[in-house]
């Protein structure tokens, strides 16, 4: 059998390019839009941390922890660079039988790709909790 | 002297190889993947353990001091956090608060253990179906 000539592989790695480009760049921008998902992740978990470890620092029954946890995670943000969580839906309450042993906190917010035809809108949720500081030293009934 | 390049048919050859590098790079790919939420869920577990050590920690019996209310304190702390972080304990999460001497030094530890079920996303067989993760705190002087 004759093997085929040189010659009639001209073209055939343009068309493969022409082919295989599309996926990878598919996989380019899939990648960096999971990379800012991670970013802004990572933002406003450090963000809620940060709030919920100053809620924590409110004596139990406090009636100003959701709004504490809400600026806080504002005031983090601006501290990161980035602007207010603008979208954002932010929760924070006192929980425990009382007295109140902890804080819990939530935040989520939805984050649009940046290719728009690389994934849907993607709503983060963040869960913190922190013990309160002022933990009453309480003697328990026997 | 000079050979010359093997003249078969390489017609396929992309596509094979496609076929067989595609199969590999969704795997790392899902496994990438699943190791975060093993990670983040993880990190949550923690968290819960650590609210009940630290509301154990600060817990004071009255005589005699048995460490079983300090314990109680603990353990419900740590259930309440899980709820809170969303943990979903379908299958059965276990808390277990243990309240006991450090040594010798005179000091006293309230450490708690939190096993929770994992239902990996992937069919991948490395990834644990419970997690571990504890958190030990110095307690409160008794009276």
């Amino acid at each position: 059998m004759t093997p085929p000539p040189i010659r009639h592989r001209r073209g055939s790695y343009a068309v493969e390019f022409v082919l295989l480009m599309p996926l990878w760049l598919g996989f380019l921008f899939a990648s960096l839009d999971l990379a800012w998902l991670g970013l802004e992740y990572a933002r406003l978990s450090a963000a809620l941390d940060e709030a919920c470890g100053e809620a924590a620092t409110l004596m139990p029954g406090d009636a100003t922890v959701q709004s504490t946890v809400a600026s806080g995670v504002d005031e983090a943000l601006a501290r990161f660079g980035t602007t207010a969580c603008t979208g954002c839906t932010i929760t924070g309450a006192q929980q425990g039988a009382a007295p109140a042993r902890f804080v819990a906190c939530n935040a989520s917010k939805d984050v649009p790709p940046l290719a728009p035809w690389t994934f849907p809108t993607v709503t983060i949720d963040v869960a913190r909790v922190a013990p309160l500081a002022f933990q009453t030293p309480y003697t328990a009934a026997p | 002297m000079i050979r010359r390049p093997s003249a078969r048919p390489r017609r396929g050859a992309a596509a094979v190889e496609f076929l067989v590098t595609v199969p590999l790079f969704v795997a790392v790919m899902l496994g990438a993947l699943e190791l975060c939420m093993v990670v983040e869920r993880s990190d949550r577990i923690r968290r819960a353990a650590d609210v009940g050590a630290q509301v154990g920690g600060a817990t004071v019996e009255t005589a005699p001091v048995t460490g079983s209310i300090i314990e109680a304190e603990a353990e419900d702390a740590a259930e309440a956090a899980l709820t809170a972080l969303g943990i979903d304990c379908t299958g059965g999460c276990t808390v277990d608060a243990t309240w006991s001497a450090d040594g010798g030094t005179g000091l006293y530890t309230v450490e708690v253990v939190i096993t929770a079920p994992y239902t990996a996303v992937s069919t991948l067989d490395w990834i644990p179906g419970t997690l571990t993760r504890s958190a030990t705190v110095l307690s409160a002087s008794q009276s």
